[in-house]
Parts: structure tokens; sequence; C-alpha cells
């Protein structure tokens, strides 16, 4: 296996669980964002050789990883509805819990547009900086602030979120 | 709600993938995408073939009817100045396609206002504009200085941002007849001292300016005196690379020690334009005498084609008997006589004209003429114009791509 190989071989078993993890907040379901890692992972492959070289690899995958899940998000594959109601209701227990928090961020993460789900994920779960954030998404380090406050105001608005939030601080 | 609670219920939410992407699987998927690209690209190669021999089949039957299809290259987005309601203009970008505004067009100087018709492409959707300070606004204004600034547009027609042109600060100067050579490096705009009067003897000079490094060279014009040949200067326009500078000229004699040229208005070049020096040292390149009769005509617009060819003049034409014609004709630039009439249109008894401009690659031209009833406004498709927004082009006062 040569330099270039053995470092993307490197790369995809360091990053693999956080990317997956990421695209599961973007997607909202396990074998989608599985699918969309394989997929920007494989997109990224055979351009390795030039991506290696830049100061940070992971900023061009995670963005091909975003621009691949906007196209998905606009072709709109799997006819994906949010639901403003969720027919679950939590119930004692660890794993309803986990369960109750997956569902009510999946929720509203959904009710946020494409783009601030993207910031937000980069932003708050990725921990990217603002400058990195624009990178990834191709524009201005002001649209990333507009767009990261209005994101910040909508999930505020939710209140089985600010419940949850509520819950965590007692 | 803080970001850190935000990130600690993402965490809990996102928990742990139920499956690893292995590098396998990743180059597994690689090589399909791979072997669907070729199988994409043969299916395509198959695909243009049959439409080729398709073509080719119908090439050989009864001409098709004239199609609206617009040719490849024509601008998407056009620059125009128009009143809106009450003056002055407001400067806009619009859709070809649609028409509709997809950016309005600023000064980044203060109170400064973009000048009308001052507006100069170059490729890439790349723009000059002359933005100037005036003492008061309305009927007897004083332009009180002018600065060029260069904006882009993006590919959905909105402004990537402004900038100053290095060179571009044209203090106490009244600025007018911006042209950009098509790559953008070099720019010529005509210049009187801020405040001239409207009919004072001072004369114009152009400026040519590299927006590389802002070095500048200035071309003296000569005062309309009595003995000495003058020559105004309108319609400034550069080849692609800036060596040429062309533009529309009125000899003047004002008695004794020079003589009327008999040429009516003319098409005058310099180059190379980055050299300065005087301009009655410019090359005669086209006159009107050759075009039209000097007691029913004159020539309201030339642009050069950008490797200095040819040059595209507009003619008008108001015979005493006759109706008026308006025609942008392809002339020679090195015999004057003229190659092609692009488009000629009837407009009746006297016409209406507002502006003529062209795109940097010199094919497609706008034109916002007509009878005296109200002007059309469309660029130039094969001997027809195509209409742009508005049609009435009454309230246009300038256009370009």
């Amino acid at each position: 296996m040569d330099a270039e190989a053995e470092e993307f071989a490197q790369f995809v078993e360091v990053r693999e669980r956080a990317l997956q993890r990421s695209a599961w907040l973007l997607t909202g379901d396990w074998a989608l964002a599985e699918d969309l890692v394989q997929t920007a992972l494989a997109r990224s492959w055979p351009r390795w050789g030039r991506i290696r070289r830049r100061d940070d690899p992971e900023i061009y995958v995670r963005r091909v990883m975003v621009n691949t899940w906007s196209t998905w998000a606009r072709r709109r594959w799997w006819g994906e509805r949010a639901s403003a109601t969720v027919p679950d209701r939590p119930v004692p227990g660890d794993v309803a819990t986990d369960l109750a928090i997956r569902i009510a961020v999946r929720t509203a993460l959904a009710s946020l547009t494409s783009r601030q789900r993207a910031v937000l994920v980069l932003r708050v779960f990725d921990d990217l900086s603002e400058a990195q954030v624009a990178q990834v998404l191709n524009c201005a380090t002001g649209t990333v602030k507009s767009t990261m406050a209005r994101a910040l105001a909508k999930l505020r608005e939710d209140p089985r979120l600010a419940e949850l939030m509520e819950r965590e601080a007692r | 709600m803080s970001t850190g609670q935000l990130r600690d219920l993402l965490e809990a939410a996102a928990g742990e993938p139920p499956h690893r992407v292995t590098v396998a699987a990743v180059r597994r998927r690689a090589a399909r995408r791979r072997m669907l690209e070729y199988v994409s690209a043969a299916a395509a190669a198959v695909l243009l073939a049959g439409a080729g021999i398709a073509v080719a089949a119908r090439a050989t039957g009864p001409a098709p009817a004239s199609s609206p299809r617009i040719p490849a290259g024509v601008p998407r987005y056009y620059v125009q100045q128009a009143f809106r309601a009450a003056p002055p203009p407001t400067t806009v970008v619009r859709s070809r396609a649609t028409g509709a505004v997809t950016a309005t067009v600023r000064c980044p100087w203060g109170s400064a206002q973009p000048a009308t018709g001052e507006i100069a492409p170059a490729s890439h959707q790349t723009f000059f504009m002359i933005c100037q300070t005036v003492t008061r606004k309305g009927a007897g204004s004083v332009v009180t200085g002018s600065r060029i600034y260069r904006f882009r547009l993006t590919g959905s027609g909105k402004i990537g941002g402004y900038s100053l042109v290095p060179g571009g600060t044209l203090a106490r100067l009244s600025a007018g007849n911006l042209a950009a050579a098509a790559d953008g490096t070099e720019l010529a705009v005509t210049t009187l001292p801020a405040g001239t009067a409207p009919n004072s003897p001072a004369a114009a000079s152009i400026i040519v300016i590299s927006t590389r490094t802002g070095a500048r060279a200035v071309w003296h014009g000569t005062p309309a005196v009595p003995g000495k040949m003058s020559f105004s200067t309108g319609d400034l326009s550069l080849t692609a690379d800036g060596h040429e500078l062309v533009y529309l000229a009125t000899p003047r004699c004002i008695r004794g020690g020079c003589k009327p040229t008999g040429n009516g208005e003319e098409v005058r070049a310099l180059s190379p334009a980055a050299q300065g020096g005087q301009l009655s040292s410019s090359r005669l390149v086209a006159r009107q005498s050759a075009l039209v009769p000097l007691s029913s005509g004159y020539l309201d617009g030339a642009i050069v084609s950008p490797n200095g060819s040819s040059v595209q003049v507009l003619v008008m034409n108001s015979p005493g008997q006759g109706p008026t014609t308006v025609s942008v004709v392809k002339v020679s630039a090195a015999t004057g006589r003229p190659l092609r009439v692009l488009y000629r249109v009837t407009t009746g008894n006297g016409f209406s004209f507002q502006f003529f401009s062209s795109d940097p690659s010199g094919r497609y031209l706008i034109l916002d003429t007509g009878p005296t009833s109200g002007t059309t406004n469309g660029w130039i498709d094969h001997g027809r114009l195509v209409t742009l927004t508005p049609a009435a082009g009454g309230n246009v006062f300038y256009e370009t791509w």
C-alpha cells in the first residue's frame, strides 16, 4: 500500500465515527448517514492526493458530505417528511429517555432549513470555527453567523427541546 | 439555550453509529462510481451520436422556421440605468431571460451616484463604473469628483462586491465615456476639469488607466479655438488587449490655419493606447461621408471589434424624402468601407435614440431606438431585435452586458 492509500485508510479509520454522527444529525437516519459518509469518502478518495496536501483534509471531506447531502435533500429520494407530532412518548428508563432525546432533536433539526441544519451541526457539534464552516459551505463568515443565529432562534421556539433542556438542567 | 447545552443534547442524540464505515467499503463504492461514470459517458456518447444522425438527416430537408433559441454565449445579465418614477435613474442588474431585477448597483463612496451611461463591461461579468459626486441635483448640477469602481456579477446576477480601480480616483475631474478592454486590464475615460461649463472651449482629454498598476497615460485634446483643428471625443472603445483606443470624433475648424475635412464625423484610433500624446495624432478609421450623406445623416455610435479589424457604427439617415433609417453597419478598420449591415430599422418621420452598446466579445449589441413615438429596447440577434425588459425603452437611459 502506498503512502497516499495508507493515509486515506488511517483517515477513514480515525474519522468515520465522527463523520457518521454528523451525518446522522443531517439526515436523521443511520442507514442514510452511513451511505452519506461512504459516498463522501468515495468521492474524496480519487482526489486524495490533492486533498492530503491541504491544511485540513477533513474540511474538504465535510464539504463533500454537506454538498452531497444538500443534493439528496433537494432530490428527496426517500420522500421523508418531518412530522410535527411524535407518536411515541418518553417512558421511564434510560433507553426511553435516550430515544426521546433522539426523536426531539431529530424533529427540531428537521424544522430547520438545510443550510441552518448544516451550519448548526458543523459549528456546534463538529466545533468548527465560523471561518471553517464558511469554507465548507462556500459562503461568507457573516452568512454563517446570521444563519446560526436564525437556527438557534428557531430551536428556542421548540417546546420539546426546551423541556429536555430544563430536565437536563435539573 | 446555550450552545454548550445544545452540544450536549446533540451529542446525546447522535449516540453511536451501529456500523463502521470501512476503507474496503469506500473503495468498493469508489470503484462502482467510476464504472457508473464510464457507463454514463458511453450512453451519452451513443445518444449524442444518434442525435447527430438525426440532425444530419433533418439538415437535408426543408430549412427550419426561425427558432427563438438564444445562442450560447449571450450574456445572462445586463446592467440597466433607467427611470423608475423620477430622476435620478436607478442602476440595476436584470436577468436577460426573465427581466427580473437581480441586484441594485450602488456607489460605495459617500453620496456618489453612478454616472449615467458610464458603465463599461469586461469579460467574466465584470463591469467598471464611474461614480460621481455633484454639488446639487437636477439641472445646474456640477460634478465635483469622480472615481472608477469595478464590480463583478455572481452566477446568480448579484453584485460580488465593489473595488476602487487603482488609478481610478479622478480628483477634481468630471469623467465620462468609459471604456474597458475585454480583459479588464485597461480603461479609457474622457475627462474635463470638474465644474467645466457645457459650452466651454476647454478641451476634453482621454485618460488611459492600467487597472493593474494604476499607471495613467493622457491623450490631450486641443481646445476649440480659432486656427486649431479640434476633435470632440465620444463613444470610446478599446480592443480586447487594450492596445487600440477608438473614439467617435467631430473635427472642428474655427477659422484660419486649418481646413474643414469634409468627412463629417470621424471614427479615429489611437495606438498604442497606453502611450498618451495628442488627440490630433489619431488615425482616421472611418468617416461619415463614406457611410451616409453629410446633409441628411450622422453617426451616433462606434464600437471597435475585440481584434481591431472592424468597427460597428450606428448610422442615422433622415433623407428629405423617404423615411428615417437607423442602421448598425460593420465597417472595415483597414479601409473604412462598410462590410455588412447588421441591423436596420425604419422609423418613419424622424427617430428617437437612447443608446448603443456591446458586450466584451463585440458579438451581442444592445440598441434602444425607434420612431419618435417611442423606442424599443433590445439586443441584435442575426438582424432582428430581441427585446429586453422593459421592451418600451423610453425610460431606459443605458444598458450594457
